[in-house]
């Protein structure tokens, strides 16, 4: 056999192939079963002779696989090249829908609280006067329980004006510690302005355990306000009046818009108004049967639509109650 | 409450500046909501251009008639000329007059002018012009002769500072200046003065007649009486004082009574004691039936619980809360009767709540004023008049029942830190809680000053004094040491949030809608007193009415994609106290196309899993239209919203949706492989009885199932071979879904069954309706269930079951023989595809199969199994083209179909072109239908058939060949059993 020859005419064959199936071609024709090279191989008898046909296939069969690879390779970049998808058009839309703004506030209120370790309490609605009043020791003569300031259903019933009556349940099921928030609708008999609704949300918070003070009270609101606010607010603490605390106090934040500096927001006080709180009346805890001289505790409420309006500069409540999607798709 | 800041320094003396003032008392005492700047501004030498002038000349302006032409010696060398408007002084005069360039509290300049052609320089000036008072009426002429050219602000308040302070309703002493000024002397360690008014002299010995008969609503009535009173206007700084006070001047004694209130904070009154019939003053109970005529003018009807101050004959004033018409006090009043009592609180706030009727006076006494007090107010007040009237004082009376002690309460240094969460030193709580008046013993039993005795009755109150005295600013920012957590949320809490996220996800925003409702539109105008709730199964609760309402407003301001949901509570009536209240409540959603209701229902599947539904017709629903299950779903009845669909959901408030389980038990995915199903027992089902299930006849109308099902072969058709219509549906739905309420097609459904299997149409074999043809199984256990099983699923169908020659044999197969199954006695016979179909076609069965043990089955099985039972003259190979790999494809089927959108689904395969017998089902036209019901899949996980199912066709006929795959047994403990087993029939239509 002329091995030389054959290799010459094989290899340049394999050189020339241009595509995978001219290379296989090649391949059957010098490589496959039937080629010569194949032939001759079954034929010889000497050790020299194999051994050169032997190395010539090796050396036919590299060649293949290196002509192969580079084949695969110019296809592989030709294809890369060559295939191309536009990726600055649109995708599929998927329709989003949005929580309400309460909602939102609402969560990211409970999220603080479950991460200080708070259980979250849904109460009731519709209240006795004994939770909504009596056990929050309001005089008589509070004026929340008149029909001008609050809905009653009946005489004994009414719907809650404050989420507190919840605290009552809270206590009188359990012993202490509680550390637990309520959030809520709460109902008030006002005239609908830019800031009032007969209809509103709010968040109590109570704590009750031993050794609370008013530092904690004033560090758990910090700690909220600052969650909810940004981290550089400050707070500020004023004495205040409510029948259910004692001391009571009002929680300022530092206005989070002009830093103190005095805009339309705070009223050019550098401080906005938040809601109430203070440390539970003695009488309250009598009242769900905590000793209060071993308990102490603290409380506090927040409206979530205030929240709301104040952080994202909502002038008015009236829309948070509308449900125009142009405003629920803003947030 | 207002407190002019020049007032309140004469009661205490500090250092501090108003704003220092304002800033502590907001932190402390109560809100400073700010400072009011008023009168005349003191900046730039302002104050040094207003002069006290006196009038040397006045007469009328040459060119005018109503002008006064004058000269005024303000203390310079020559008088200057001013044009004036007032004609109320003439020469020798002493008058304010403002020099041009003063700048006057209305913030005008004032200029030299001419007026009417006479130069005006400088401009004497009234009370309203100074905003001392309210008198415009003419200008304001000082009393006493000052000299000329003195500064005006020596004599008069010309500007004024005035802190606007809302005071918490626990501290009625603090509705007086007197009363601020002790806060700001404790809180600054400033000088407090005495407090003000000390009784000139003795009275006379005329003592008024006062008869105390009510002495719970009126605890003390101090009663004096001045005669040769002379009723005029009042001093310029006492009208100014009461004007920055925020009320109006109206004489001397009427002055003074507002004065000594604002002063005090106890609400005096003075009667014309000329008018007083029979000259007594009674303090009881209205009697039924009375009445008389207010201050204001109104007649006032009273009832037996208002108090009232009487004389001799009838009511002449509502105690506290305002005077009578008949016995006020005007001009030409020479006597008068000053009362300065105490009245207890809450009948002076109910008195004032029944007639709608509040005043400066009903405002301190429904807080609770301090007993003590009375004398002191008519201390300062007796002063006054004396001094302002030049009255004397004839008589005087303190009636009084027993008037409490004042409270005496202990302190412990250390319960106040432990509830501040600060060290305050003893000696700093000592001090804190005797500047403010209490008295403080050794052993810190602490009395407590009358004027606190409403508000400070326990040691906590102590601590809240202590505390803001101390300073709130000081106390620090901690967190409490926690023995307890409790962060986590309940589950119906972790639901809620699931549902809002889910329904959110699917498009829905959410709506917060209003839980109160109005009884009817007339109640509503005429303000209910009480609130209606929107209780379920009311006439106002529609469910959904308030989101529909939300949705038409977006409709109305043009939005679109309108998707809502709300979750709010419901309140039913429960029979007790208080309704029972129920959450979460979610409402539907208006929408815009027609299908979406469903999305709600798809949306909440998630989170419950799996919600089939039942046809429901509630209130709010489109009658054919509507769903239920865990709630109510469909179409809202058509009246409510037109055109626009209205697709609603409302989840029932009690079960539904379900919350999530507490754990989530893994279940198994690698043991067995995704398998493309439909419902046996139904097919089996329809065979057997020849006519479809009688759940078909259920339930009338479309329901939404039935609209996903109808569209199949529809698909199919488009895409599909060319078979009979009916023959290609049957395989491809479960029967008894087709052509529900379609009883033609019903009809032709269910013939083709019955051909298919009783053999109406060609039959393949003479003996047997169906062949299973059921390998040699490995494990020879098995058989006998195997056999029982298949018989379960196909009755009235014979079983051969073939030896394949392989080793495993099944003898305790071969006992089966006569129980309706066959075993090959011809083993050999039976070897390889061919043989076994030959051996079938020689027993004249219509089918042979060969089913592995692993589910899986040969592509070239089908292909063989057509060929061998191929007419003359087809070409073998091309009359089939299906696969059994169906079961591995219907995989893809199936994510693909779970794609497109039908969710997990029975997926039927067929094949579209030529086999390659590689990947038969890679062009396969796709069908699912729908998922079986939860339940019956969970039955036939149990039963252990799923089936699928590959058509073929050939040119002259078609038919489906079904794979039938039986249940894997587990592999219990120690016994290893049969994994799968499968057979293969083949339906002709």
């Amino acid at each position: 056999v002329d091995v030389q020859g054959l290799e010459n005419e094989a290899q340049s064959a394999i050189a020339s192939a241009s595509t995978v199936a001219e290379l296989d071609d090649a391949r059957v024709r010098y490589l496959g079963r039937k080629s010569a090279l194949k032939q001759a191989l079954r034929e010889v008898r000497d050790p020299e002779s194999g051994r050169d046909l032997n190395t010539l296939r090796e050396r036919l069969e590299q060649a293949v696989a290196e002509r192969e690879q580079m084949l695969s390779s110019e296809d592989l970049e030709r294809r890369l090249s060559e295939e191309q998808v536009d990726v600055t058009l649109p995708g599929q839309a998927t329709p989003r829908g949005h929580l309400h703004l309460v909602t939102q506030v609402r969560r990211e209120v409970e999220d603080v609280f479950l991460g200080l370790g708070y259980r979250v309490v849904d109460g009731r609605e519709v209240e006795t006067t004994h939770y909504n009043f009596d056990a929050l020791n309001l005089p008589t003569t509070h004026p929340a329980r008149s029909q001008l300031q609050s809905l009653f259903l009946n005489e004994n019933i009414v719907l809650r004006t404050e989420t507190s009556p919840s605290q009552i349940h809270v206590m009188e099921e359990g012993e202490p510690p509680v550390y637990m928030i309520s959030i809520g609708r709460v109902y008030r008999r006002e005239t609908p302005d830019a800031t009032h609704s007969p209809i509103f949300h709010q968040v109590e918070g109570l704590a009750v355990d031993r050794g609370i003070t008013m530092a904690d009270l004033k560090g758990t609101l910090l700690h909220l306000m600052r969650a909810l606010f940004g981290s550089e607010r400050e707070m500020r603490f004023r004495t205040h009046y409510f029948p259910f605390t004692e001391p009571s106090l009002e929680p300022d934040v530092s206005c989070f818009l002009c830093s103190g500096q005095g805009c339309a927001v705070c009223r050019w006080s550098g401080w906005i108004e938040l809601g109430g709180s203070g440390m539970v009346d003695p009488n309250v805890l009598e009242f769900v049967g905590y000793d209060p001289e071993e308990w102490t505790g603290f409380a506090f409420g927040i409206g979530l639509e205030r929240i709301a309006m104040l952080r994202h500069g909502l002038p008015e409540i009236g829309p948070l109650w509308q449900n125009d999607l142009r405003l629920l798709r803003q947030f | 409450m207002k407190v002019p800041v020049s007032w309140l320094r004469e009661y205490v003396e500090v250092s501090a500046t108003t704003q220092q003032i304002a800033d502590r008392l907001a932190i402390a005492t109560g809100e400073v909501e700010r400072i009011v700047r008023r009168g005349v501004a003191d900046e730039n030498g302002n104050y040094g251009l207003f002069k006290v002038g006196r009038v040397i000349e006045a007469g009328k302006h040459p060119n005018a008639d109503r002008l006064q032409l004058c000269r005024v010696d303000v203390g310079e060398a020559e008088p200057r000329q001013i044009v004036c408007g007032a004609w109320n002084f003439g020469p020798g005069a002493t008058v304010a007059v403002a020099l041009p360039g003063a700048v006057l509290p209305d913030g005008n300049m004032l200029e030299q002018a001419k007026l009417r052609g006479e130069v005006s320089d400088g401009m004497i000036l009234s009370e309203s012009e100074l905003e001392l008072g309210s008198d415009h009426s003419g200008i304001l002429v000082l009393s006493d002769p000052i000299e000329p050219g003195t500064p005006l602000a020596d004599v008069l308040p010309l500007g004024e500072e005035v802190l606007e302070i809302e005071m918490t309703r626990n501290r009625p002493d603090c509705l007086s200046v007197y009363g601020i000024a002790r806060e700001v002397a404790a809180l600054f360690s400033g000088e407090l003065a005495a407090p003000p008014g000390r009784d000139p002299g003795e009275p006379g010995s005329e003592p008024p007649d006062v008869t105390i008969e009510d002495y719970e609503g009126c605890p003390r009535y101090v009663g004096r009486l001045f005669t040769n009173v002379a009723i005029a206007p009042s001093p310029p700084w006492l009208k100014a004082r009461i004007t920055a006070a925020g009320m109006r001047p109206i004489s001397n004694v009427v002055d003074v009574t507002n004065y000594v209130m604002l002063a005090t904070g106890n609400p005096l009154h003075a009667f014309d004691f000329d008018t007083l019939r029979g000259g007594k003053i009674v303090v009881r109970r209205a009697h039924k039936g009375e009445e008389f005529t207010t201050l204001d003018g109104n007649l006032r009807k009273l009832v037996p619980e208002d108090l009232v101050i009487a004389d001799a004959e009838g009511a002449i004033a509502f105690a506290g809360i305002m005077g009578g018409e008949d016995t006020e006090v005007r001009e030409g009043t020479t006597s008068i009767l000053l009362e300065a009592a105490n009245f207890e609180p809450i009948g002076i706030l109910r008195s004032s709540e029944r007639h709608a009727l509040r005043t400066e006076g009903s405002n301190r006494w429904e807080k609770g004023v301090d007993p003590h007090l009375a004398p002191q107010a008519a201390a300062l007040a007796t002063e006054l008049i004396l001094e302002l009237t030049g009255a004397q004082w004839a008589g005087h009376v303190d009636a009084k029942g027993e008037l409490p002690d004042p409270p005496v309460v202990s302190l412990r240094t250390g319960r106040v830190n432990r509830v501040v969460g600060l060290e305050i030193p003893p000696d700093d709580q000592r001090g804190a809680l005797e500047r403010l008046g209490f008295d403080v013993s050794s052993d810190w039993k602490s009395t407590v000053p009358t004027w606190r005795a409403v508000d400070v009755t326990r040691e906590i109150d102590l601590v809240e004094e202590v505390a803001r005295v101390h300073g709130l600013e000081k106390i620090p920012f901690t967190l409490p040491t926690r023995s307890a957590m409790f962060g986590t949320l309940a589950p119906d809490q972790r639901l809620r949030r699931l549902v809002e996220d889910v329904l959110v996800g699917a498009g829905f925003s959410e709506a917060y809608t209003l839980s109160l409702a109005a009884s009817d539109s007339d109640e509503k105008r005429s303000a209910p007193r009480s609130a209606h709730l929107r209780a379920r199964g009311s006439p106002h609760d529609a469910p959904g009415r308030p989101l529909v309402a939300a949705a038409r407003h977006n409709v109305n301001m043009g939005n679109e994609a309108i998707r809502l949901f709300e979750i709010a509570r419901v309140y039913l009536p429960s029979g007790e106290e208080l309704p029972e209240e129920r959450r979460p409540r979610s409402r539907g959603s208006p929408r815009a196309a027609s299908r979406r209701p469903w999305r709600c229902r798809d949306a909440l599947r998630r989170p419950q899993g799996g919600a089939g539904l039942r046809a429901h017709d509630g209130a709010f629903l489109h009658p054919g239209k509507g769903g239920a299950r865990s709630g109510r779903l469909g179409r809202r009845a058509p009246p409510e919203h037109s055109r626009r669909g209205v697709g609603g959901l409302r989840a029932r408030p009690r079960d539904a949706p379900r919350a999530p389980p507490e754990r989530i038990v893994y279940e198994d995915v690698i043991t067995f492989p995704a398998l493309a199903r439909t419902s046996p027992s139904s097919w089996t089902r329809a065979r057997r009885q020849g006519t479809s299930s009688a759940a078909t006849a259920r339930r009338p109308g479309r329901t939404p199932r039935h609209a996903r099902l109808r569209r199949l072969p529809r698909r199919g058709h488009s895409r599909g071979p060319k078979v009979d219509r009916v023959s290609r549906r049957v395989p491809l739905a479960r029967p008894h879904a087709l052509g529900r309420g379609r009883p033609e097609l019903r009809e032709k459904i269910v013939a083709a069954l019955g051909s298919a299997v009783r053999g109406g149409a060609p039959r393949m074999s003479p003996q047997a309706d169906t062949v299973v043809f059921s390998p040699a199984l490995n494990e020879e256990e098995s058989s006998p269930g195997v056999l029982d099983e298949l018989r379960g699923e196909l009755p009235g169908v014979d079983v051969l079951v073939v030896d394949d020659g392989s080793r495993d044999r099944t003898p305790s197969s071969r006992g089966e023989r006569g129980r309706g199954a066959e075993l090959s006695g011809e083993p050999r016979a039976c070897r390889g595809r061919r043989g076994r179909y030959e051996y079938a076609a020689r027993k004249h069965y219509a089918y042979c199969g060969r089913v592995d043990a692993d589910g899986q089955h040969p592509p070239q099985e089908l292909t063989a199994c057509s060929s061998a039972f191929a007419p003359e003259g087809v070409r073998r190979g091309r009359s089939v083209r299906a696969s059994s790999r169906a079961t591995a494809t219907s995989r893809t089927a199936t994510s693909r179909a779970r794609r497109a959108g039908w969710g997990p689904a029975c997926c039927g395969a067929r094949s579209g072109s030529s086999s390659d017998g590689r990947s038969p089902m890679r062009r396969a036209g796709m069908y699912a239908a729908a998922r079986p019901p939860s339940r019956s899949r969970a039955a036939l996980h149990d039963r252990g058939a799923p089936r699928s199912r590959a058509s073929c066709d050939s040119p002259t006929r078609a038919f489906v060949v079904e794979e039938v795959r039986f249940n894997m047994r587990e592999r219990a403990a120690g016994e290893s059993r049969i994994s799968g087993k499968k057979a293969v029939s083949l339906v002709s239509p």
